[in-house]
């Protein structure tokens, strides 16, 4: 786990690519534990700085120089998935095997950003009345997973991804927090 | 202030991701676009915390949401 002093006082946009990678690591320990590891699956040494230094390089020269100061959970959350999957971080003989789980820790990623960045918990309408069909929620979740898993792994269309991601994270707090995100 | 072992980090981690073939990378800003007109999409600014990046609030959320691909996706 990261530093809990060094974690109480940055700020997310004030982290260097060192201790991005920290982050990084951490979500791929938590991803392992809580999902484990197939046969012949293994986490390439490193592969946290190199997603680090890509999402750094990524954001800054294509997102921030541009759209200043609307560099969202959604867009933070779509660039780590970019970057994850053009670094394939887990490595594997079976390449399908190995773009599936890439597209999985990829989402797993984007979903820790979008819910650890989320409104705080004072702004949140507790229930909206609205349901979400689990067919509906499947459909979004393993429809973006498979697009991940075959997606062109140097195309990194950001914003129409953020767009993607902001839709199923307001479906994912409908299902299962019966709120919105604000 | 980086320290030499940062920045040699760094300039490593770069290169191999030159050699991966980042240079090729293509997102879906138009950068010329931007350039030519000092387009700049200015807004209100986040400014949120580590601490809520790495909460087990939204480990505990996202961890709902894989356990219902797991339960629909059983190979994942």
């Amino acid at each position: 786990m990261a530093d809990s002093q060094f974690i109480k006082d940055q700020l997310v946009d004030e982290i260097d690519i060192p201790q991005r990678g920290v982050v990084i690591k951490q979500f791929a320990d938590d991803f392992i534990k809580e999902y484990g590891y197939k046969n012949n699956i293994r986490w390439e040494n490193g592969s946290e700085n190199l997603i680090a230094t890509n999402y750094f390089d990524t954001l800054y020269k294509d997102i921030k120089k541009f759209i200043v100061k609307k560099t969202n959970r959604y867009k933070m959350g779509s660039t780590s998935e970019m970057s994850i999957i053009f670094v394939q971080p887990f490595k594997s003989e079976d390449i399908k095997r190995q773009r599936e789980i890439n597209a999985h820790f990829a989402f797993f990623v984007s979903m820790r950003i979008m819910e650890g960045l989320y409104a705080k918990p004072e702004d949140i309408e507790k229930d909206t009345g609205v349901k979400v069909s689990d067919d509906l929620l499947k459909t979004a979740y393993l429809e973006h997973l498979e697009w991940l898993t075959i997606k062109k792994t140097k195309e990194f269309p950001i914003i129409s991804n953020a767009h993607t991601l902001g839709l199923i994270h307001y479906l994912h707090r409908l299902r299962f927090c019966a709120e919105l995100p604000h | 202030m980086k320290t030499t072992d940062e920045n040699l980090l760094i300039e490593q981690a770069r290169e191999k991701l030159r050699l991966m073939g980042s240079d090729d990378i293509q997102t879906d800003i138009d950068t010329e676009y931007c350039e030519q007109t000092g387009f700049k999409f200015d807004n209100n600014e986040v400014k949120p915390k580590l601490e809520l990046l790495l909460s087990e609030e939204a480990k505990e959320s996202t961890i709902k949401a894989f356990d219902f691909i797991k339960e629909h996706l059983p190979q994942a």
